[in-house]
């Protein structure tokens, strides 16, 4: 048996920490709920409400941009379970114990928690609003908002949530209680979801380039925030913080 | 094995650890004793490849710890005091997931974690979610992912804490098997009774220092000497000028009593028999006082406390 342990490389490594963070948010009732009232009920309810501002492109956009930006939240919200929530339950310990790497436990929990039921609720968000929104308006649909427009906003709405996630994470990564961190996390929350509502109205007026340029400020800013986050969060500090 | 040459751990400006060196043979079971805040737990964080060491060097299994320490933690097993765990997972989950991050594949960790519950004797548990555990049970839990990876060397962390008395010599029990498997173990524990009963070597640490190292009896004997206790027919007069000169410490009369110590018992104690003879006393008997590894050990700190 012992021939059999090693240390597993990165990729392996952070796939067995996703999913059990995967597994433990499938478990965990407030978590499925809150993904399944922002990738489903908010979606139609929206959906419903936007039937009537057909003809406004702009309504609409910002509409479907936070249909699929909400289920962000709930990932932030489990992303901070999953780090801040593990260091103050004291079960970060065992894991800290183990021959994983730094990257594939914290990209594992990143991508467990928050990146992967967050980008499947955004699909099953944006499916159903799409669905209901055709359906309820047969004669125009979203045929008044350009395809390049529509796709430009996807992009930038996913980008965005993704954004959320990982500068949320980064502010709330110093706090000492998962409450805490929901506090602090609240100045990016609300930012992002304007934003973006700000964003479709200005991308419907501008040219590409500008959605474009702004998808590229956003991945730098978050590669450089998953690279910051990495560096606050590791092995001794988890440690230092769990006594 | 486990060995640990000359330690040093730094946070910021201040000495965590300070030069700590130890060796633990397969087999053996050494305890670190100290009070809160020594640098118990910071030397086996670094032993067990947890967290950077600022100086000095360790291995495990003759695996360099500082130059890899993630094939170090592969080979060691640590149970961090009271067991916290994913409450909302079954104990066959709980303990596949340790094992697939130990490198085991799906079959072998599933088949490990199996064989693990049995051991510990939680079979019947399996499939049952750790948040119905009882507390002994879950000390039980921690102690199975402890050896998910069959480690040749143990960190045991406060391992008894919180259990009660039933449960913590049952754990006790299982301690001693690992000598018998041929592990290496680093006890850290407030418990000294549990030292004097498990260790074969005591390391104790203050400030970061080791002040004190040896078998709980080496340790029982050292620093201030042995405890004498000299019984007498007639226990109403005190007999102090019989001690006077001689090299002996902390006398206590009481009722026919004399209780002291000496480091030099050999020239020591027939002078003091002499004086007291002399004196009147009729000597009943002379004997050696067993002192507890508690008393040592309150002996050891408070001495290096004062020594500054």
């Amino acid at each position: 048996m012992r021939d059999e342990i090693r240390p597993l490389p990165v990729l392996p490594g952070t796939f067995v920490v996703m999913r059990r963070e995967l597994r433990a948010l499938l478990q965990d009732r407030r978590s499925v709920t809150m993904m399944a009232i922002f990738g489903l009920l908010f979606p139609v309810l929206i959906a419903n409400g936007a039937i009537g501002s057909k003809g406004k492109p702009a309504v609409v956009l910002g509409i479907l941009t936070e249909v699929l930006v909400f289920p962000y939240i709930a990932g932030l919200q489990s992303a901070l379970t999953a780090f801040i929530g593990e260091r103050e339950h004291g079960t970060l310990g065992p894991l800290l114990a183990t021959p994983l790497n730094n990257v594939s436990i914290f990209a594992g929990k990143l991508l467990g928690a928050a990146y992967v039921p967050s980008l499947a609720t955004s699909a099953v968000g944006l499916t159903a609003f799409l669905l209901l929104y055709l359906r309820g308006s047969a004669s125009g649909g979203l045929k008044i908002v350009p395809h390049a427009t529509l796709i430009e906003m996807i992009a930038l709405s996913l980008i965005a949530g993704f954004a959320m996630v990982v500068f949320g994470l980064l502010l709330g990564s110093k706090a000492k209680s998962v409450r805490g961190a929901q506090a602090i996390t609240t100045v990016v929350v609300l930012p992002v979801v304007f934003g973006v509502q700000l964003l479709a109205t200005v991308v419907l007026n501008h040219s590409a380039w500008f959605a474009w340029g702004v998808m590229l400020v956003l991945i730098l800013a978050i590669v450089a925030s998953l690279w910051l986050s990495a560096r606050v969060w590791n092995r001794e500090e988890a440690l230092v913080s769990t006594g | 094995m486990i060995r640990l040459e000359q330690l040093v751990r730094t946070f910021g400006t201040a000495r965590a650890v300070d030069g700590v060196s130890l060796d633990v043979p397969d087999g053996s079971i050494v305890a670190l004793l100290g009070p809160n805040g020594a640098g118990k737990t910071t030397t086996v964080r670094m032993a067990a490849g947890l967290i950077g060491i600022t100086q000095g060097r360790a291995w495990i299994d003759d695996i360099d710890v500082v130059k890899q320490p993630a094939h170090a933690r592969a080979r060691a097993g640590l149970l961090m005091g009271e067991a916290n765990l994913y409450d909302n997972m079954t104990l066959q989950g709980y303990l596949s997931f340790f094992g697939e991050a130990y490198g085991l594949s799906p079959a072998s960790a599933r088949n490990r974690a199996v064989e693990l519950a049995r051991e510990v004797g939680l079979s019947d548990r399996l499939t049952r979610k750790i948040e119905s555990f009882s507390k002994g049970m879950r000390q039980r839990v921690h102690l199975a992912r402890a050896l998910v990876n069959d480690p040749p060397a143990l960190f045991l962390d406060e391992p008894t804490s919180g259990l009660d008395v039933e449960a913590a010599i049952e754990f006790r029990e299982r301690i001693k098997e690992f000598r018998h498997e041929r592990r290496s173990i680093v006890l850290c524990t407030h418990v000294l009774a549990e030292a004097e009963e498990l260790a074969d070597d005591v390391v104790v640490i203050q400030r970061g220092r080791i002040v004190a190292h040896g078998s709980p009896a080496e340790l029982k004997r050292s620093t201030l000497g042995e405890r004498y206790r000299i019984r007498l027919a007639k226990g109403l007069k005190k007999f102090e000028a019989a001690f006077k000169g001689l090299p002996v410490d902390d006398v206590v009369f009481n009722n026919g009593l004399i209780d002291f110590r000496t480091k030099d018992p050999t020239t020591t104690n027939p002078e003091i028999v002499r004086r007291l003879v002399a004196a009147g006393a009729d000597v009943i008997s002379v004997d050696e006082v067993d002192r507890t590894l508690q008393e040592a050990y309150v002996d050891i700190v408070r001495g290096a406390r004062d020594a500054g």
